[in-house]
């Protein structure tokens, strides 16, 4: 490996591209802060010193403790075996902490879509070290045809929920949708028997396939379209 | 459109997608169509056929029923363009009951109907999560999550009262009542009778809360604009034992953290012991465990929620489960949070001790008395003293009468001693306390007249007025010469200036040692006793502001707001 590439890897291991926008109670620790140190400064208290001081090292041990969470995860898709549209679906995640020791606390992990999050999402409250923990999230995709998903974002609001910590991992998935399903009028069914009532009358499977019985008979079906009256649909 | 057509051979079915003629056909008739040709495959795949599928561009003969999705695969991607693609390019398992594979245990769940049944599964799952946990040597067996978070939030809190305590400002009957309050507050958990009784008294509690509120507002109004903190103090007190007893939700809990918070904070600007620092070391480690489990908890409760419908409300699922789980947390989680704590207690010390001190005052201009100081302050408290200070060596007044200066030097000092100059006036007592009379008349104003200034004091200039009514009076007006000073502008400024211009004032005195110079008026003796007391001097306004406070230069130009005017008046108009 040559030097520039050692030197890229550790450039990019010292300056991981992470998100980390304060939540709510984020921004107001942090408008505290600034309130207390500009207090201690102007009224010469030297314990607010102490007070400030502790508020600006919980914000730096709050960076820290989500990086040690978001390190060394491993997530990966399990899709289900078909998807249709305007149904709904289960997508399994599975996370994977590769480290040695510490745990990864309260992770949460999104599909993205050309970058963005869905707006499902799963969530890992502890994930201990060298474990791999399953979940799936709901979703419900409207149109058929191929859907591209992107990769995950995995982020965390650990220890004090004061930022929001995420990174993203690319991993891209193309998932085909099935065209969704309809109720299916029982007149564009006609000539194709349930099996089972077949394997009833006649007692076994071999004997309905052999007997042929409505399955000889040619059908086309005329699909619906607007204005057909619907007793048409389906004959000829 | 689309055509069905089935051979004589067996259960096979191809459904022929018919995509060319869809030309004026609207996007939304077309999709119905495809969805319909899907749903048929489906039906006729759960009746057992296998399926196939034609279609322009392609065709996929029927298969087994492994396969036969590839027929759904490929209706999904005809477009109206005519071009199917590759029908195969996916191969799917056909769809069985549910995609979702951890539907099937519940399904096999619910077959499991008598009771007899149950409990062997029951068994069962027992049987394997002991199993399981066996064979995870190295799974965590912690503490209940629930119950470490509410001792550690009490704990959080007595530390912030610990904090408080080392500052000797915390009333000792306020902290026996808290305490007491505290203690009952534990068994006070959702559900249990003392919650249900704090429900109940939910409206009268809330009123008693408002009345506290409002009391102590009113104390602390009467005092200002000296305030006492006291009632401030018990005032959060009181609402933390409130919210101590009402925990119910998290944004209760967030309350407590809160308010322990601003009792730190006040310990913090009253404290002034070693003994601080001990106890906000305990307060630092305690709030970084209870912050992460309180996180932790406000997570578990968010994300651990059930829509079973679209119409009802979410349900918390498994979560009272999880609060007692002891998997959460252990010992290992508290030591390595607690290390982390520790740094941050350390950080705060090095920031304590590194960041300096650029100066009282600097930011909001209202700066706080660090050492005492010669002059008046706003308040004297009886039964309190301190050590005199005689670091500050700057000429506070310097007044010249050249009536007096014209008079022999033993003479002279007799007249000096004489002279009356009055200080400050503390009219008003409570509780042990004389402060400053606010009242308009009392009050000092500064009149400025050319490069002098005139010190006009109302009620005075009213007895004066009523001394000139009589006959054969005499008033005095004494000038005084002050200098501007300009260094009250910048408090920073530098000592070297203070000394050359204290330096300049020593050598002036010892030029002119009867330089007490006197601008007579009409008279030359006051008649009247009031007009003796008219003799007075207001030196300055609040001390900690005129540890610099030299006089100003005559000629120099002088601006400044009200407190700087107090800070050197300069022309007295004093009647002898």
């Amino acid at each position: 490996m040559s030097l520039g590439a050692v030197a890229a890897k550790v450039l990019r291991w010292l300056t991981p591209r992470r998100r980390f926008p304060p939540t709510r109670e984020g921004w107001w620790f942090l408008v505290a802060t600034l309130l207390l140190g500009l207090a201690a400064i102007n009224a010469g208290l030297n314990l607010l010193f102490l007070v400030w001081g502790m508020m600006l090292f919980l914000v730096l041990a709050s960076g820290v403790l989500s990086e040690l969470c978001l390190r060394h995860l491993v997530v990966t898709r399990k899709t289900p075996p078909a998807i249709h549209a305007s149904a709904p679906y289960l997508m399994g995640i599975a996370l994977s902490n590769r480290k040695r020791r510490l745990p990864s606390f309260s992770v949460e992990v999104e599909d993205l879509v050309a970058g963005r999050p869905l707006d499902k999402r799963c969530y890992f409250l502890k994930l201990p070290a060298g474990r791999t923990q399953e979940t799936a999230y709901r979703h419900q995709l409207s149109q058929r045809g191929r859907h591209q998903l992107t990769g995950f974002r995995l982020s965390t609001k650990f220890p004090f929920g004061l930022i929001q910590k995420s990174r993203d991992v690319v991993d891209p998935q193309e998932l085909l949708i099935y065209p969704a399903l309809v109720r299916v009028p029982e007149s564009l069914l006609r000539g194709f028997p349930r099996p089972t009532a077949w394997a009833g009358r006649n007692g076994a499977r071999a004997a309905v396939t052999s007997s042929g019985c409505a399955i000889t008979a040619r059908a086309t079906i005329r699909a619906t379209s607007t204005g057909d009256p619907p007793r048409g649909a389906g004959s000829r | 459109m689309m055509r069905e057509s089935e051979d004589d051979e067996g259960l096979e079915a191809t459904v022929l997608f018919d995509n060319v003629a869809v030309r004026g056909v609207p996007r939304e008739a077309f999709e119905a169509a495809v969805s319909m040709a899907a749903s048929v495959a489906h039906v006729l795949l759960q009746r057992g056929y296998r399926i196939g599928m034609g279609a322009r561009g392609a065709e996929i003969a029927p298969r087994k029923r492994a396969s036969s999705a590839d027929a759904r695969a490929a209706i999904s991607r005809v477009d109206r363009t005519g071009d199917a693609g590759h029908a195969a390019a996916q191969s799917r398992a056909s769809r069985r009951s549910h995609p979702d594979p951890r539907r099937r245990p519940a399904q096999r769940r619910a077959r499991a109907r008598t009771p007899a049944q149950r409990r062997r599964r029951e068994r069962r799952i027992v049987g394997s999560q002991r199993q399981r946990r066996r064979a995870r040597p190295g799974a965590e067996v912690g503490v209940r999550f629930q119950a470490t978070h509410k001792l550690m939030s009490y704990l959080l809190v007595l530390s912030a009262l610990g904090t408080l305590a080392s500052s000797d400002a915390l009333p000792g009957v306020s902290a026996l009542a808290f305490l007491g309050a505290a203690t009952l507050s534990w068994f006070s958990d959702v559900g249990s009778p003392p919650a249900r009784v704090v429900d109940r008294l939910a409206l009268p509690l809330r009123a008693v809360v408002v009345g506290v509120f409002l009391l102590s507002a009113w104390q602390v109004w009467r005092r200002l604009p000296d305030p006492d903190l006291t009632p401030v103090l018990n005032l959060v007190m009181f609402l933390l034992a409130y919210k101590l007893f009402h925990r119910r939700a998290n944004r209760d809990f967030l309350h407590i953290y809160i308010l322990s918070f601003l009792i730190v904070l006040a310990a913090a600007a009253m404290a002034q012991n070693f003994l601080f620092a001990l106890a906000f070391a305990l307060y630092v480690v305690l709030a970084t465990w209870t912050l992460i489990l309180f996180h932790l908890r406000r997570e578990m409760e968010e994300n651990y929620l059930v829509k079973h419908s679209t119409q009802a409300p979410s349900q918390k699922v498994g979560v009272n489960r999880i609060l007692n789980s002891r998997r959460v947390v252990g010992g290992s989680f508290l030591a390595s949070t607690g290390l982390v704590a520790l740094a941050v207690f350390g950080g705060s010390v090095a920031t304590f001790a590194m960041v300096p001190r650029i100066g009282a005052g600097f930011v909001l201009g209202s700066p706080r008395a660090t050492r005492n100081l010669v002059g008046f302050s706003d308040e004297v408290a009886l039964g309190q003293y301190g050590l005199l200070s005689t670091e500050n060596q700057s000429v506070a007044l310097r007044a010249t009468v050249p009536s007096l200066g014209a008079l022999p030097s033993d003479r002279r000092d007799r007249e000096i001693e004489h002279l009356y100059w009055r200080g400050t006036v503390y009219d008003s007592y409570d509780s042990g306390h004389w402060v400053r009379s606010r009242a308009p008349e009392l009050r000092t104003h500064l009149e400025q007249r050319g490069t002098r200034y005139l010190i006009r004091e109302p009620l005075f200039e009213s007895l004066i007025a009523r001394a000139r009514a009589a006959p054969a009076r005499r008033v005095a007006r004494r000038e005084c010469e002050s200098r501007q000073p300009d260094e009250r502008n910048d408090d920073r400024g530098g000592a070297e200036d203070r000394t050359r211009r204290d330096e300049r004032e020593e050598r002036r005195d010892q030029e002119e040692p009867g330089r007490v110079r006197a601008t007579m008026g009409e008279g030359d003796e006051a008649e009247h006793a009031s007009e003796q007391m008219v003799g007075h001097f207001l030196l300055g306004g609040r001390v900690e502001q005129d540890d610099r406070g030299a006089l100003a230069e005559p000629g120099e130009e002088r601006t400044g707001d009200r407190e700087r005017q107090r800070g050197c008046e300069c022309d007295q108009s004093v009647a002898r």
